[in-house]
């Protein structure tokens, strides 16, 4: 009963933050921050674009939970596929002169071939050497970008041209809130599937799971076509509502380390863990830079950040939220089951 | 098109160019691969910590005058190798003592922390030693050409193939020849039988990851004269001595060399024949070869990668 008592209180959580999450254009633009108060510290689009690439973030972190959380394997060349989505909208409305919403059908069926591919191939290997071949995976990935300039501008990159009512960054921040609660429950719906279940024995002992009769390498591909998919609608959610660009950086270990780090800080394995990561890291970007007249050592944020995400793999393995969670289910043992008294005498 | 003919003497001097370079790669990438052999650890922030060695040397070089200009004497040269070399034994030594040994029996979270150097390392550096490229270091006995048979061949490059030549007959001799290299082969073969026989193989390993790090350090200040130093030098460093690993099989140093070489040559042909693609070959033929041939084109022990 206590435990579906905290069930219930997740959900109202939820509830509650996406419930705050939802008037903050109201609350800026009735702050006067809306109409370009110049006395604002920056434009009032500032704050929500902001939002909005949390947002975007959080879903790729999402994506990149499902492997490292839920399925236990690193991939160093999870990049690519953000990479990937983006550049498939690029690439399909500036240089096709196609519709963003061909643009959505493209980047899926691009992300679901490379990942099964990518997927299929590398996971064929364990650990380090899955590592190491994803990460060559995403390198090839960032060469192609910068290589094959007459499709993707080269260094330079692609901006994309957007819809009309997509140009708002009030629609925008709404666009990627709603995008981030469906693959919320999409993430959510799959890791609570038989396959998730399947995925997380894995992870615990893998020759158990053979041992079992799972075709692990089949479930492992499964897990990172899900997770590539994801991470390929971030890609996209990248280019239409936030940066509206594509370039080819995106494809280099840069975000495959963000993505990391704001998963492990939250925490692997659970689900709000890696959105909390990737409110945190994205938020950090930006507060903390502004301390620099505190210190010039705030200009190097990331310097900071990375102290932080050694310190939490080495003393804090299960992130914020899996450590909370520890606690509590702790503390809930204790009230189900105390500790037996110790005997008068 | 308009490449010109490759000549003899032409094709020499690409081969000696490769050979140069490659090994650089020999002595990044050693490390990297009796570490993992050894201690079935994957230093993903070995690269960095090549680049944190390139940059003390360089600051070491600088005590001695200007080297962008050439005012830094040549011995001064020397001992910049030598302290960057130092800078980077002490941060492997360090970083083995201290981050690596509680996370062994935790491999997952070791690849998670040596990631996360990676960020540290190079935002360190970003701090202590601004963004910008440091520019290219010139050795004034270094400095200049000479010529093979009538081609220009820089002095410098000479100078590498013979300094990476004698850093690989050393460590064959470390690794082959002496106790604590048996220790050492003996722990990449089967690192719990070593110590069930009685031999501390804990402290075998600070030596190695200390040692590792020390000589990819070593390769990061003997790039500087001709690709200077700069904040981006340690994830190139990375990728190449992945790849030459891969080639190479991890945990044979003779491997590593011939990998290094390998690619040394490769960066240098490839071009010539397919500039379109030499940029996306080294890492094709590291997928390739870890797909086929995960052990190493050049191991012959039939040991399986896991």
């Amino acid at each position: 009963m206590m435990l579906s008592r905290l069930k219930a209180d997740r959900w109202l959580l939820l509830a509650a933050s996406v419930l705050l999450l939802l008037p903050l254009p109201k609350l800026l633009a009735a702050n006067g921050l809306m109409a370009g108060d110049a006395t604002a510290l920056w434009p009032p689009t500032y704050y929500l674009q902001r939002g909005t690439e949390v947002f975007v973030y959080a879903v790729f972190a999402l994506s990149y939970d499902i492997l490292i959380g839920f399925t236990g394997i690193v991939s160093f060349g999870h990049s690519l596929f953000l990479a990937l989505g983006a550049y498939s909208v690029a690439i399909v409305v500036m240089k096709l002169h196609l519709s963003i919403w061909v643009s959505l059908v493209v980047a899926t069926l691009v992300s679901l071939t490379l990942s099964v591919a990518v997927g299929t191939l590398s996971l064929r290997l364990k650990g380090h050497y899955f590592a190491m071949i994803t990460l060559a995976f995403a390198e090839v990935g960032y060469v192609l970008a910068t290589k094959l300039s007459d499709w993707t501008g080269g260094q330079d990159g692609l901006s994309v041209r957007v819809p009309m009512w997509l140009v708002s960054r009030t629609n925008d921040y709404y666009v990627g809130l709603l995008f981030l609660m469906l693959m919320f429950l999409l993430v959510r719906r799959i890791t609570r599937s038989p396959l998730g279940r399947v995925l997380e024995a894995i992870r615990e002992n893998e020759n158990r799971a053979t041992a079992l009769g799972y075709n692990v390498t089949a479930y492992k591909v499964a897990a990172m076509t899900v997770s590539g998919v994801v991470a390929g609608f971030a890609g996209v959610a990248m280019t239409i509502i936030d940066t509206r660009f594509a370039i080819a950086s995106l494809a280099t270990t840069g975000p495959t380390i963000e993505v990391l780090l704001m998963t492990v800080l939250g925490g692997a394995g659970t689900l709000i863990g890696p959105m909390i990561g990737a409110a945190v890291v994205r938020l950090l970007a930006y507060v903390l830079p502004g301390l620099t007249d505190i210190s010039p050592l705030f200009q190097r944020w990331q310097f900071l950040l990375g102290l932080i995400y050694i310190l939490t793999v080495l003393f804090l393995p299960f992130g914020i939220v899996g450590t909370y969670r520890a606690r509590v289910s702790k503390a809930l043992e204790r009230v189900v089951h105390p500790p037996a008294r110790k005997a008068a005498g | 098109m308009g490449t010109p003919q490759l000549t003899l003497p032409l094709f020499i001097t690409m081969i000696l160019n490769g050979l140069a370079i490659g090994m650089l790669y020999f002595l990044v990438a050693v490390g990297l691969s009796v570490i993992f052999g050894l201690m079935h650890v994957l230093n993903f922030a070995h690269g960095s910590m090549s680049m944190v060695g390139a940059y003390v040397g360089l600051t070491v070089l600088r005590l001695f005058g200007n080297p962008a200009v050439g005012t830094a004497p040549s011995w001064a040269f020397a001992i910049a190798i030598v302290a960057g070399g130092g800078a980077g034994f002490l941060l492997g030594w360090l970083t083995e003592r201290f981050l690596v040994r509680p996370l062994y029996k935790r491999p997952l979270f070791l690849v998670l922390l040596t990631l996360g150097l990676i960020l540290v390392l190079d935002e360190s550096v970003k701090i202590i030693w601004t963004a910008n490229p440091q520019g290219l270091v010139i050795v004034p006995a270094l400095a200049g050409t000479v010529s093979v048979l009538g081609q220009p061949f820089a002095i410098y490059r000479v100078f590498l193939i013979v300094f990476g030549l004698t850093m690989i007959v050393l460590t064959w001799w470390a690794v082959n020849r002496t106790r604590v290299g048996i220790i050492i082969r003996a722990g990449v073969q089967d690192s719990d039988m070593v110590q069930t026989l009685g031999i501390n193989v804990r402290q075998v390993f600070s030596l190695v990851f200390a040692m590792g790090v020390g000589l990819a350090a070593m390769g990061g200040i003997a790039t500087a004269p001709f690709n200077g130093v700069y904040p981006g030098m340690g994830g190139e460093f990375l990728l190449k001595a992945f790849i030459v690993v891969v080639i190479g099989g991890f945990g044979s140093t003779v491997g590593t060399a011939l990998g290094a070489t390998v690619l040394g040559l490769t960066e240098q042909f490839l071009p010539w024949f397919f500039p379109k693609f030499a940029a996306v070959a080294p890492m094709a033929v590291m997928v390739l070869v870890l797909l086929l041939r995960p052990e190493g084109l050049f191991s012959f022990s039939g040991r399986r990668a896991g």
